[in-house]
C-alpha cells in the first residue's frame, strides 16, 4: 500500500508559505525573538512568535476583512490548510477525511473572557475540535473527522492515523495537520514547569536550559493510488512508516534511557520494514529541555550508532507544541528534495552523556533518501513517522 | 471485528458497581455523580493529588482491563479537565500568584488522561486521545476498530467533567441542558470467544445522510435507535432509546450511549 504526500502548507516563525520556509532554512535565519504581540506577560520570553496580528491573518486567511473574530489557532490552520488542499475538488469517487491536531484549540479566546468575562460566547472556542469543525466546513468534508490532542506529539499521531486509515481502506484521501499559536497559558505553563529558557533554546547543548515554544500550523494531504488517479496529483514523498509508544514513566518527563522512543522509532522501522542503517537522516524532536535530549540522544545512539546524522530545528521555530510533528515532518521532505541536511542552531557544547553528534553546519549536496521524524512529548506520548522519496 | 469483552460506566448512577440497568435506568436518577470509593479501585498511589476525570478513567480502565495484556489506550475528552483549566486560567491573572504551580497545568493537558492511565497501569504500548467536541469518542471508536484490525486488545473510553461555570453559561444563553461528569470506558479485542457484542462500525457524517442510513438499515420489530437527541426525524417508526436522559449531557457521552 502506498501512501503519498501530495500537498503541503505552512506557516511559522520562519515563513508564511512553503519557499519562505526553506528559504529561511537554508540561510539559517531563527524566527525566534521576544513575545510582543501577547499582552500581560509577567516576565519577557523568547519563542517562535509569527508577528502579524489576528486581525492581519484573518486578512490573510479569507482574503477580506471580517466581522467574526476567530481564534489565531484556528486562522493559522486555515492558512496553512488552504496551502495544502490547493486545487483539490470533493468527489463522491473519493473518501476524503480530514485529521487535526491542536493542545490550545482557541485558549486564547477563552483568556479574554477571563480577562472581562462578559464575551461568554467565545467560550465555545475552548474545545479542541472547533478548528477541525471550521476547516471540515470550509472545505466541505462530511464525512469522518476527528482532532487528535496528545500535546507534542499530536500532529505526528494524526499523520499516523491518516496513514492507518488510508491503509486499511477507511480513507482514499486525508487533510491532515494540526496548528497552535501561543497563549499566555501554554507560555505560563511551560514556564511553571521551569523547562523554559529565557535565553535562545540550545537543542543537544550540554548547556541547554529548556525550551522556547513557538506558533505554526501546517497541512498536507495524503493519497492512496485511487484517488492520485482521479485528482491527478503528483507525489512529493511517501510516508513509510510510523510508531506510538508509551514511555508510562512520568507524567511530563520521559524516562532517562529513552525506552518510549526507542519502541517508538522501532515499531516505524518495522512498519516501513526498514533497519536502522537505511535512515539518511533523523529529524529529531530536541527541545533543548535537559529531560527530552538526554532521553531522545541515548535512544537514537542505541539504535542508530555514533555516526547517525541527526538535528533539531526547534532553534528555527521555537517548540511549536501541536504542530511540531507535522512542521518537522515537512522539513524532513525539505531536506530530501533539496538534498540538504539542516543543523540544530545555537549549539556550542557537547552532550558528555553522548557519543553520538548532532548535525550543526548545513550540509549541502548529500543524498537523502529517507528521514526518520520525531515527535516526543508530555504523558510519556511517543510517535514517529518514517517518509521516503 | 471489534468485539466489546468488557465495559464500565462512572454515572449519576451507580453505576459503576451495578451496571447501567440496576445503576441507573432501573433507579432513580441522583442529581450528583457517584463516584466509587477510588481508594478500592486504585491500589497503591496517592490519589489526592490525580484530578477527578483521571481518578475515573483510571478506575473505568482498571474494572475493564481482563486478564490478557492490553495493547492500546485509546482516550476521548470533549473538554479534557476543565477544573484545572480554570485553576490555571484563573492563577494567571491573579496579580497575588507570582511564582504558579504546574499541577493545574499539568492536569489541565488533554493526553493527561491516556498517559496517567498508561504510568499506573505500566502499558507502554500505543496511547492516544481524541477531542472533537461532542464526536470525540467516535474517533477514538474508529482507531479502535483499526486497532482491533491490527490484532490489538485495546481499552477505549470516554471522560468529561461539568464545572460550575458551565452551568452558568448554559443559564445564559438560556439553555434547557444541564452538563454533567460523566465516564464509560470498555475492553474491545479481535477476539470473538466470550464478548458481549460486536462493534460493527463507526460513521460520522452529516444528520441528512445519518438519516437515510438509519431508514435503509433498520428493522423496526427488532432494532432499537440509541441516540443522544431526544428528538429525531425519521420517515418510519424507529423505536429509540435517549441515553442522555441516563447519562446527563457532556461531550464524551455516546460512550455511555454505547454502553
Amino acid at each position: 500500500m502506498s501512501i503519498s504526500i501530495t500537498g503541503l502548507g505552512i506557516v511559522s516563525a520562519i515563513g508564511m508559505n512553503l519557499d519562505e520556509n526553506l528559504n529561511s532554512l537554508q540561510n539559517l535565519k531563527s524566527g525566534i525573538s521576544n513575545i510582543d504581540l501577547i499582552n500581560e506577560l509577567q516576565e519577557n520570553f523568547l519563542g517562535g512568535e509569527i508577528k502579524l496580528t489576528n486581525q492581519e491573518l484573518s486578512l490573510i486567511a479569507f482574503g477580506k476583512d471580517q466581522q467574526e473574530v476567530f481564534p489565531r489557532s484556528l486562522l493559522l490552520s486555515l492558512i496553512a490548510a488552504k496551502q495544502a488542499w490547493g486545487e483539490n475538488n470533493i468527489s463522491p469517487k473519493i473518501k476524503t477525511v480530514i485529521i487535526g491536531a491542536t493542545t490550545v484549540g482557541g485558549m486564547d479566546l477563552v483568556e479574554k473572557i477571563l480577562e472581562k468575562d462578559v464575551r461568554i460566547q467565545l467560550l465555545a472556542h475552548n474545545p479542541s475540535g472547533i478548528i477541525t469543525d471550521y476547516l471540515a466546513d470550509y472545505f466541505h468534508l462530511d464525512e469522518f473527522k476527528t482532532t487528535i490532542s496528545t500535546a507534542c506529539s499530536s500532529a505526528a499521531n494524526a499523520i499516523i492515523l491518516g496513514s492507518r486509515m488510508i491503509k486499511n481502506g477507511l480513507a482514499d484521501r486525508v487533510l491532515v495537520g494540526g496548528g497552535d499559536a501561543l497563549t499566555k497559558f501554554t507560555v505560563n505553563g511551560f514556564n511553571s514547569l521551569r523547562i523554559y529558557d529565557t535565553d535562545f533554546c540550545k537543542p543537544f547543548d550540554n548547556n541547554r536550559k529548556g525550551l522556547n515554544l513557538g506558533e505554526a500550523a501546517a497541512y498536507i494531504v495524503l493519497e492512496n493510488k485511487k484517488s492520485m488517479a482521479i485528482t491527478k496529483n503528483k507525489k512529493v514523498a511517501s510516508i513509510l512508516g510510523w510508531g506510538n509508544a508509551n514511555d508510562a514513566y512520568h507524567q511530563t518527563a520521559s524516562s532517562p534511557n529513552g525506552e518510549g522512543a526507542q519502541k517508538a522509532m522501532q515499531l516505524a522501522l518495522d512498519e516501513a520494514k526498514l533497519s536502522s542503517k537505511d535512515i539518511d537522516y533523523i529529524n529529531a524532536h530536541g527541545t533543548a529541555t535537559p529531560n527530552n535530549d538526554l532521553s531522545e540522544g541515548r535512544a537514537i545512539e542505541k539504535l542508530f550508532g555514533q555516526k547517525q546524522l541527526f538535528s533539531s530545528t526547534k532553534a528555527f521555530t521555537g517548540h511549536t507544541l501541536a504542530a511540531a510533528g507535522i512542521i518537522e515532518l515537512i522539513y524532513s521532505i525539505l531536506s530530501i528534495k533539496n538534498n540538504t541536511i539542516f543543523p540544530t542552531l545555537n549549539h556550542n557544547a557537547l552532550m558528555p552523556e553522548l557519543k553520538i553528534t548532532p548535525v550543526t553546519n548545513i550540509i549541502e549536496n548529500i543524498t537523502v533518501n529517507t528521514v526518520l521524524s520525531n515527535s516526543f512529548g508530555f504523558g510519556g506520548n511517543n510517535a514517529t513517522i518514517i517518509i521516503g522519496k | 471485528m471489534a468485539f466489546i469483552h468488557k465495559y464500565s460506566t462512572i454515572s449519576k448512577g451507580n453505576t459503576f458497581n451495578q451496571g447501567i440497568i440496576d445503576g441507573c435506568i432501573n433507579s432513580k436518577i441522583a442529581t450528583e455523580i457517584t463516584h466509587p470509593d477510588y481508594k478500592d479501585v486504585i491500589a497503591g498511589i496517592n490519589l489526592r493529588r490525580m484530578s477527578v476525570i483521571v481518578k475515573m478513567g483510571l478506575a473505568n480502565t482498571i474494572k475493564c482491563s481482563s486478564k490478557n495484556k492490553i495493547d492500546a489506550i485509546v482516550v476521548a475528552t470533549g473538554l479534557a479537565s476543565l477544573h484545572n483549566s480554570e485553576l490555571f486560567l484563573c492563577s494567571l491573572i491573579d496579580p497575588e500568584q507570582s511564582i504558579l504551580s504546574p499541577t493545574p497545568f499539568i492536569n489541565s493537558v488533554h493526553n493527561t488522561i491516556s498517559g496517567e492511565i498508561a504510568l499506573h497501569t505500566q502499558n507502554k504500548g500505543y496511547n492516544i486521545t481524541y477531542s472533537q467536541g461532542s464526536l470525540s469518542f467516535e474517533g477514538a471508536l474508529l482507531d479502535s476498530i483499526l486497532l482491533t484490525k491490527e490484532g490489538k486488545n485495546v481499552i477505549v473510553g470516554g471522560v468529561d467533567e461539568a464545572i460550575p461555570l458551565l452551568d452558568n453559561l448554559s443559564m445564559k444563553i438560556k439553555s434547557k441542558e444541564e452538563f454533567t461528569t460523566g465516564s464509560t470506558f470498555f475492553n474491545v479485542s479481535p477476539n470473538k470467544n466470550g464478548s458481549l457484542a460486536e462493534i460493527v462500525n463507526c460513521i460520522i457524517t452529516k444528520e441528512k445522510k445519518a438519516n437515510y442510513y438509519i431508514t435503509d438499515n433498520f428493522n423496526s420489530n427488532e432494532d432499537v435507535l440509541i441516540s443522544g437527541h431526544s428528538t429525531c426525524n425519521h420517515s418510519k417508526k424507529i423505536n429509540t432509546l435517549n441515553y442522555s436522559k441516563f447519562s446527563g449531557i457532556f461531550m464524551s457521552n455516546p460512550a455511555f450511549g454505547l454502553h
